[in-house]
Order: structure tokens, then sequence, then C-alpha cells
């Protein structure tokens, strides 16, 4: 059981983004379109389950003193993987993703589950605890980007919506739209989900 | 001391498995990433002068363009440009046809405001420059200028049209030459 906990704790209760409110620089800049934002996930997905099987599996040769540059490799190879693949396999949502793949490095989501779970716990909790934070970072960047695609331009995916009828709100796919977005997003969250504690 | 020959060396191991790793990836991937481009490439040059059937690159060190063939003839060349957008540089690249005139305009990358300034990459801004001759100028900076800027968006609107203006200056300095 408690494995499983791990896994579904990353979904909605402990979300990376939503709740814990970390790694919100990818979450902000690449959400003006679903298919940037849903990019953008699945390739921080990747990257955080890859480098925390890996530091799991190290973290018995890993000495606390140079633990952090041990995970910084890791996790940069790993990023840099991504980037060739993508490139070689996504051109397109390479070009547009842009600086944003290689700065995968540096979002405090994968450090913080390299240093507060996978350095801890086993494979195989490390393996759930990264799926769980994935899935739950690509629903909140996906939503975002769902979000602000559909009010901002008027399309889904790449395909015109408004067929005409209503002139997109530009502001949604500008900077500010972000916080509005992850704003209202955050708000319904709370409001479905938290139990009247306080 | 002992303790420093340890760290290094577990450092060492990981960074020689991570470069290895990253070696071969790179390996698989740099033939089909050299292959995209190329193609990405070629489409482009496809787009703003259609009617060439091969395309050679020229350089000469300043700034490069690529000439269009047709069979053995030259029917054009691409040439390129760059602006000072709202946003950062605007880069574009004009398909030029061997008589001096615009055939397609596009817009390599920028910064500019979405939904405003991105709007200059947009056909109807665009297609103004289409089978005519330069100079080119926006109507709002000069008397005999023939290019409408898009609402609300003048400093991209200029930048293109400057950068395109510059496309054809390089076209009308190279084409007489050895053409």
């Amino acid at each position: 059981m408690a494995k499983l906990s791990t896994f579904t704790d990353g979904l909605v209760k402990e979300n990376i983004v939503l709740r814990l409110m970390i790694g919100l620089c990818p979450v902000l800049a690449v959400s003006t379109t679903a298919t940037d934002a849903f990019g953008m996930g699945i390739a921080a997905t990747f990257v955080l389950v890859s480098s925390n099987i890996c530091i799991s599996t190290v973290r018995k040769l890993t000495p606390d003193q140079i633990r952090i540059p041990i995970f910084i490799i890791i996790i940069s190879t790993f990023v840099t993987l991504t980037d060739y693949f993508m490139n070689a396999y996504a051109p397109t949502l390479h070009k547009s993703l842009g600086l944003f793949i290689p700065l995968i490095v540096v979002n405090c989501i994968i450090l913080a589950r390299a240093e507060a779970f996978a350095y801890k716990n086993d494979l195989l909790s490390s393996i759930l605890d990264g799926l769980g934070t994935g899935l739950g970072f690509i629903g909140a960047i996906g939503l975002m980007g769902l979000a602000r695609e559909i009010l901002g331009n008027g399309s889904v995916f790449g395909y015109k919506l408004t067929a005409g009828v209503f002139s997109p709100a530009i502001i949604m796919i500008l900077p500010p739209g972000g916080f509005i977005a992850m704003a209202f997003i955050m708000a319904a969250l709370n409001h479905f989900t938290k139990k009247e504690t306080y | 001391m002992r303790e420093v020959v340890d760290f290094a060396l577990r450092l060492l191991i990981i960074c020689v498995l991570s470069a290895g790793s990253l070696s071969w990836v790179y390996e698989v991937t740099a033939t089909r990433i050299q292959e995209n481009q190329k193609k990405l490439k070629l489409e482009l040059l496809k787009r703003v002068l259609p009617a060439a059937e091969r395309f050679e690159a020229v350089d000469k060190g300043e700034f490069q363009y690529e000439v269009g063939y047709r069979g053995e003839d030259r029917i054009g060349g691409v040439f390129y440009g760059e602006g000072k957008g709202y946003g950062g540089p605007v880069q574009i690249m004009a398909g030029i046809d061997k008589e001096g005139k615009v055939v397609e305009v596009l817009l390599l990358s920028h910064k500019e405001t979405p939904g405003l300034g991105t709007k200059v990459a947009d056909q109807e801004f665009r297609s103004q420059f289409r089978g005519r001759n330069g100079p080119f100028a926006l109507k709002k900076d000069s008397p005999s200028g023939n290019v409408d800027g898009v609402a609300s968006a003048t400093i991209s609107s200029r930048a293109v049209t400057k950068s395109v203006d510059e496309a054809l200056k390089l076209f009308e300095k190279e084409w007489g030459k050895d053409g």
C-alpha cells in the first residue's frame, strides 16, 4: 500500500506545480500552446523518471558530500539525451520548446525529487514517485496549455475552434495570462479537493 | 587525502559513463538531425522560390545566399535580411526572381508580441511584397512608401519591410556581377 501512495500522492494531493508550487518557470513559459505544454511535460517526466532510476541505483555508492555534483551529472546526461532524441525525431517540437529543453537541467522539480526521494528510497518506489510526480506535472502544465491556447488563440493543438465567432483574448498567451490561468486552475483544484480544515 | 581520491574516482566514473552514453546517442542521432535540418532548409527555400529545382549556396563571408536553378538557368536567388523588431531581431528570407521581383517572403525567427507583432508573419502582410520591385518602405515612414504596416505593430512591420529591402539590395549587388 505504501508503494501505491508514493505514486498517487504526486497526482493531486502533492501535485508538484499546483500544490507544492515548485518548478513554475517552464509551466508559465511554455504553456502558450497545448502541444508545447504536453511536449514539455513528457520531456520533463522522462528526465525525472530516468534520473530517479539512476540516482536510486547508485545511492549507496554516492557519498553525501558529493551527491549534488553526481545528481547534476546524471540529470544533465538525460536532458542532453532528450535534447538529441527530440531534435532527431520531433524537430518541430524541438524548435518551439527551444531553450527550455536544456533548462530542464536546472528545473528544481527534478533535483528536488532526486534529493528528497530517490536518494533515500529503493528503485521501485523511486520509479513510482517519478511517474506520479511526472504525471502530476504533465496534468498541470497540460491544463495550463489547453486553457491558454483555447482562450488566447482560439485553438486546440493547433486546430482552430472559434470559427470566427469570438476573437480570442490575446492576454492569455502573454506572460500575465500564465499567472491568471494558473491562479484559476489552483483555485478550482482547491475548491474541489480540500476539506474544510480552517 | 584518501577521501579526496575516493570522491574524485567516483565522480570520474560517473562522468565517464555519462560521456560514453552521450557520445553513443550523439552518433545515433547526428545524421538524422542533419538530414532534418537539410530537409527543413530545402522546404523553406522551395516555399520562397517554388520555380527553382535545385539550390546552390553562395558564401560571401559577410553574407550568404542561395541561387535557384531550373535546369541550367539561374532563375533567382534567396537572400536573407535582418531588422530590429519590437522584441528582438527579426530574420527573414526572401525569394527574388531574376528580374528583381520578390516572389515570397518568410519570417525565419522573431520574438514579436503574440497576437500583435506576430501578424507580420501572416499572409496578409507578407503578400504585399509579392511580385514587386523595391525599394520598400512603410507608407507611414515616407511619402513614397508602398507597404501598409500592421495596425499597432508598426515597429514589427518596419523591421520586416527594412529587412526585405536589405535582401533586395544584396540581390542587386550580387546578381549583376556574375549572372
